[in-house]
């Protein structure tokens, strides 16, 4: 059973992953030195759907969300529902495969074929996932040492070059602009819609709401100070001009022994970027098992195979952007929308946990 | 059963990660090049690198050799293909050290030709910077070493040690790009000099909207521009006369333990900017020109003595910096942060040259050294 | 001779022991001895081999011979023995080393216990050593080593469970546990376990450690084997069971956790910081021994931008005329280590310290002159092996000594990439691991296990060692 830190760790695993390289640089480009608030926003909104999605979880503590589907609407209609849901996460993951292989391929390994990354990836992501909940979130716990390295190297930014001033001025932009920005940090903060389909493993179901909320609150922070020191660092025109704003900040920045951090973090990062698309491997393999009855072992390696195949296809850089973009819209459909209806259904049911 | 068929499986995908090693750069083949050197000759671009060969004399026992060559094109990528096929192994400057522009090239826009060390994640952003005064770039270049050290490696240590001794500000590629990108800042690059056949650092260059302005500042006076700028180093010595009088053995120094700045900006009645900058400084004294007891009355005089030079000094350096139209305070990029809109409506680079700025230096003298 | 299996014996004298000696498959070493008690006929069978001679003289024969008192068991008074009264029970009893006394006219046998005791005295253990802490090592008999444990916990809930496996073996497993610590639902799976290897023959601890492990094809031991009876007192202590098989001079402890293979006893007996240094330092070994090899080849083939100028130069320099890849350099000093490792193991003591000297000063050297292997890639490897040698439990440390050749593999193919993989999978996998049920690695206490008053399962500070 998932303890409260089990819950935690696997929340905010889920949250932080390749969102974090771009994050600060796709922020700064709507809403220049105000994206903080963007986040903030933001972090709002998923605190609001947090609620949501408990409040929805909580009606059946004991059944994910595809089961509930069942009771809610009926064996047809949930059959539709649930395969949705899993080629949403296949098409999240996929998207994720395809973010993480073009980072890869311009910082580190330039001529490494695409399928040889995502092969590796695939690899090591479906050994985790294919575990059960609990272990993977107690392996969770021990890649969470990376977010420690994380802040612990962002602050090693601050006796560098940096101007505070950046910040100003404060509020420049208008109110709706930094609204509309706050889409793109949402994207960065999903992830614990996996609520809907741990429910039944976790132990006190009564606290979760409060780790979740300390889950998005932390991702927060960390994106807030990550954006904060990133603006202070960067000038602006530069900020403007730089994808992954972490890894340059990391660039430029060189020790006694180790002149390039960059290279080293990417690396590892692989860590916490992977444990993103195990936890999508998982929510989708639960929904395989759901509709075609297999085992979920079975079905991880299946998805597997799947997305493999689809990262096989050569991908352009529009591809890329138009799938990023569509899958904006998905997330708040998959993660927001269908969920408060869901919820709305199960209230007017009057079902109970 | 089953438990082969799924190792198998899995041998199937590994297999052909054997054909692997795609990215393969072993340590061996790598010709990194240690420093860079940028020239304008008719028009055109000649860089010239540096690249260090070391030859093993049996064990633990080696030697270093400088390999230069050089090549002239119309853009940096052109010229770094041709100096590629000058070397052994694939070149890289994931370790170059230094970085250094004729004074005729630093005169052009740098951000524009340095793109090419920001754009690909391989070239190191550490590097240093700094302007060649009075000879070709590459001619340095040519010394081989400095003291013990390669040359490359020798010039980043001189500019190191002129750093921490609060000539130029901290700076490397990597600060260059943030300040070339910085509306309202402009920025110092160390000035290198080749004098009787050693090379020292002799002043820090101005630069002006990303091009140097061919103005330089005398030793002397960096370590002040860099306490109005409040960037400066861990040793931050300055002098005065005794009662003004320029003359043999005349001279105190004084050590900066801690500076203070303030930098006031006031719009006057038309609308442009007023600067008032105030410098609190706690010295501790390093050399007087007599071994003596310095009374505390002495010690007030001194103070004195010190606010009103350094005040007349920062005075005609904020000058300087006018003439040269280099922003290095950053009093633009204050207006932008504090005042956006007033920002908007002036054109910087002709305002800045005639604003008015008011400096004030104020001193207190903390220790007088070991000896009273 | 099924048919005999649980025949009685008869009064025929003659009959008996044809059978009986039948039984034992006329076997050259069973011996017999005629004595006559108060005018009948006795017969002492006992097995050469195995029987203390000595023993049956002083205790046996000659009270029969002064025929002190009317019965037979009033004259064995000051021995052992026990009634048999089936064939194979005296066959059985035989081969354990008792000796079998029949009369005539008497369809009962007394079984004497006579077993030599040929034990190796109490020496310090020589796989485990300490410099702090007791000296005493188990040795290949049960029921000293579980008096050594007796010894250091004097409670009668120190509760010893014997039970016989194997037809051919008969060997004895002892399992022995602190009834008021131990948890029931352990304990229950563990002898479930060993019931299912009942009818196999033991001869090894490697096959109850098997039966006892929850994942036999992982690379980690699941079940720590010690010689050390502190350490396994520790372990009682801390409620987890230890399995004692006869004629094997080590105890395996189970469940266990990662961390106590990191632990060696005299830690306990060390000032907390001395315990955490050594502690840590083992953390770091762990590490070190895993991952260095794959981090240098990393370095040395993707990632020498990472290198600061001078080491870069340094490195350049060591690996300028060797022909190989770092990764052949690499697996060929691995293989290398190992041979002169075993053969320094196989070898009596006074020759193996030359296979230290060769390999140390003609190998390592001249391999270095030949320039077949680079300077840096010995210094690289010898570190690992050092470090993997720090690690207290022989089993563990040629564990994780093997365990770095994957990621050895996975650097030269992917460089950085590859080895944040390769830990990521073993993290899982350490992660995964249960021994007896109970988690293999736990989340780490950060300032719990350094403390010397309550160590919880050797657990401890652990800075995430697998990152």
């Amino acid at each position: 059973m998932l303890t409260n830190k089990n819950l935690f760790f696997l929340i905010i695993q889920a949250q932080i992953g390749i969102g974090i390289l771009g994050l600060p640089y796709i922020l700064y480009n709507h809403v220049q030195q105000d994206g903080w608030m963007s986040l903030l926003i933001a972090g709002v909104l998923a605190q609001g759907i947090i609620i949501i999605l408990v409040a929805l979880s909580r009606s059946s503590p004991k059944e994910t969300f595809y089961e509930l589907n069942h009771r809610l609407l009926g064996n047809f209609l949930a059959k539709i529902v649930n395969i949705l849901y899993v080629l949403y996460f296949i098409s999240f993951s996929m998207l994720l495969m395809i973010l993480v292989t073009d980072v890869i391929n311009t910082w580190i390994l330039h001529q490494t074929p695409r399928w040889a990354i995502i092969l590796m990836l695939l690899i090591a992501t479906s050994y985790i996932a294919k575990e059960q909940i609990v272990t993977i979130s107690r392996a969770f716990l021990f890649f969470s040492f990376l977010f420690i390295v994380l802040i612990f190297l962002l602050i090693l930014v601050y006796p560098q070059d940096i101007h505070f001033g950046r910040l100003q001025p404060v509020g420049s932009n208008s109110f709706t602009d930094i609204v509309k920005a706050s889409p793109d940090a949402f994207v960065s903060l999903i992830g614990f819609e996996l609520i809907l389909f741990i429910m039944p493993y976790i132990k006190n179901p009564k606290t979760s709401l409060k780790v979740l909320s300390f889950a998005n609150l932390f991702s927060l922070t960390l994106y807030i100070f990550l954006f904060i020191t990133c603006v202070i660092s960067f000038s602006g025109v530069q900020f403007s001009l730089i994808h992954e704003p972490l890894l340059y900040l990391f660039r430029g920045m060189s020790f006694q022994f180790v002149e390039r951090i960059d290279i080293i973090f990417l690396s590892f990062w692989i860590v916490p970027i992977s444990t993103t698309l195990v936890i999508q491997l998982f929510n989708a393999s639960l929904g395989v098992q759901n509709i075609f009855s297999f085992q979920r072992k079975k079905s991880v390696y299946i998805l597997a195979i799947i997305l493999l195949c689809l990262g096989l296809f050569p991908i352009s850089f529009s591809m890329k952007e138009s799938l990023s973009s569509i899958m904006i819209y998905l997330n708040i459909i998959f993660v927001f929308i269908f969920p408060a209806l869901l919820l709305i259904i199960a209230k007017l049911k009057g079902i109970k946990g | 059963m089953k438990n082969t068929f799924q190792k198998i499986t899995l041998l199937l995908f590994v297999f052909p990660l054997l054909t692997g090693c795609w990215d393969q750069k072993l340590i061996v083949d790598q010709e990194v090049m240690n420093g860079v050197s940028f020239d304008l000759q008719d028009e055109k671009v000649k860089s010239t690198i540096v690249v260090l060969n070391i030859i093993p004399k049996g064990t633990g026992i080696f030697d270093f050799q400088n390999q230069i060559t050089s090549a002239t094109g119309y853009s940096i990528e052109e010229t770094y293909r041709e100096l590629r096929t000058y070397y052994t192994g694939p070149l890289s400057a994931s370790k170059s050290r230094i970085v250094l522009f004729g004074e005729s090239f630093a005169k052009k826009n740098l951000n524009s030709y340095l793109d090419f060390f920001y754009r690909i994640p391989d070239p190191y952003l550490g590097s240093k910077v700094a302007i060649v005064k009075g000879a070709e770039a590459s001619d340095i270049f040519s010394l081989e070493e400095i003291g013990t050290n390669p040359i490359a490696l020798g010039l980043y240590e001189i500019i190191d040690a002129s750093e921490s001794n609060s000539i130029v500000p901290k700076g490397t590629l990597n600060t260059l790009f943030t300040y070339f990108n910085e509306p309202g800042k402009d920025f110092i690059l160390p000035v290198l000099e080749q004098i009787n056949g050693n090379i020292r650092v002799s002043g820090a260059g101005l630069i002006s909207n990303n091009a140097y302005s061919g103005k330089m500042l005398p030793i002397k006076d960096c370590p002040l521009l860099l306490l109005l700028m409040d960037d400066y180093g861990e040793l931050t010595d300055l002098e005065s006369y005794l009662n003004d009088e320029k003359k043999l053995n005349n001279q105190f120094s004084y050590r900066v333990k801690k500076s203070k700045r303030k930098l006031d900006i006031k719009k006057d009645a038309s609308g442009k900017p007023m600067v008032n900058i105030h410098l609190d400084l706690k010295v501790i004294i390093h050399q007087y020109p007599r071994t003596e007891k310095i009374s505390s009355k002495q010690i007030k005089k001194l103070e004195e003595t010190i606010s009103r030079d350094l005040t007349k000094r920062s005075q005609s350096l904020m000058k300087k910096t006018q003439k040269a139209n280099s922003d290095v305070l950053g009093i633009g990029r204050k207006i932008k942060e504090t005042d956006p809109i007033a920002w908007k409506a002036l054109d910087w680079r002709k305002t800045y040259p005639s604003i008015p700025i008011n400096t004030k230096v104020d001193v207190t003298i903390e220790k007088t050294g070991i000896l009273k | 001779m099924a048919e005999s299996k649980n025949e009685f014996l008869s009064f025929d004298l003659t009959r008996n022991l044809k059978i009986i000696e039948d039984k034992m498959k006329q076997t050259a070493d069973l011996k017999r001895r005629k004595l006559t008690f108060h005018g009948k006929a006795i017969i002492l069978l006992y097995l050469d081999t195995i029987a203390d001679k000595e023993s049956i003289e002083l205790h046996i024969i000659s009270p029969i011979n002064k025929q002190k008192s009317e019965s037979i068991e009033n004259t064995l008074d000051t021995k052992q023995f026990s009634i048999m009264t089936t064939y194979q029970d005296i066959s059985d009893s035989l081969a354990e080393g008792n000796t079998i006394l029949i009369m005539e006219d008497c369809n009962i046998a007394y079984s004497i216990t006579t077993l030599s005791d040929e034990k190796r005295a109490i020496n310090e253990s020589l796989n485990e050593k300490v410099t702090m802490g007791s000296h005493d090592g188990f040795v290949e008999n049960a029921s000293t080593n579980i008096s050594l444990l007796r010894k250091r916990l004097r409670t009668p809930e120190l509760k010893v469970e014997y039970q016989t496996y194997g037809t051919e073996t008969n060997v004895e497993v002892a399992i022995c546990y602190l009834e008021s610590k131990v948890d029931p639902t352990v304990l229950h799976s563990i002898k479930s376990r060993l019931e299912k290897i009942k009818n196999e023959d033991l001869i090894n601890s490697r096959q109850i450690q098997e039966a006892l492990e929850d994942y036999p094809y992982s690379p980690f031991p699941q079940s720590l084997r010690t010689e050390r009876p502190d350490r396994a007192a520790f372990n009682l202590l801390n409620g987890n069971t230890v399995i004692f098989l006869e004629h094997e001079p080590s105890a395996l402890i189970t469940p266990i956790s990662f961390y106590s293979f990191l632990r060696s006893p005299e830690d306990y007996n060390s000032r907390w910081f001395v315990n955490f240094f050594y502690y840590s330092l083992r953390l770091l070994a762990f590490i070190l021994s895993v991952t260095l090899p794959a981090f240098y080849i990393a370095v040395n083939a993707y990632h020498s931008a990472i290198l600061p100028v001078s080491t870069f130069y340094t490195l350049k320099l060591s690996v300028l005329n060797v022909p190989f890849h770092p990764f052949v350099e690499a697996v060929m000093m691995q293989i290398v280590l190992e041979l002169l490792k075993e053969a320094s193991v196989r070898l009596p003591s006074a020759v193996a310290q030359t296979i230290g000297t060769v390999g140390a000063i003609v190998i390592g050297s001249a391999i270095v002159q030949t320039n077949f292997i680079s300077n840096t890639m010995v210094v690289v490897i010898a570190i690992t092996a050092v470090s993997s040698f720090v690690i207290p439990i022989g089993e563990m440390s040629t564990t994780i000594r093997l365990m770095s050749f994957p990621l050895i593999f996975l650097a030269a193919m992917f460089g950085f990439i590859g080895i944040a993989f390769g830990l990521m999978v073993y993290t899982t996998h350490l992660v995964k691991l249960t021994s007896a049920g109970i988690a293999y690695v736990e989340a780490p206490k950060i300032f719990q296990s350094f403390l010397n008053k309550q160590p919880k399962n050797g657990k401890g500070q652990d800075t995430n060692a697998h990152e």
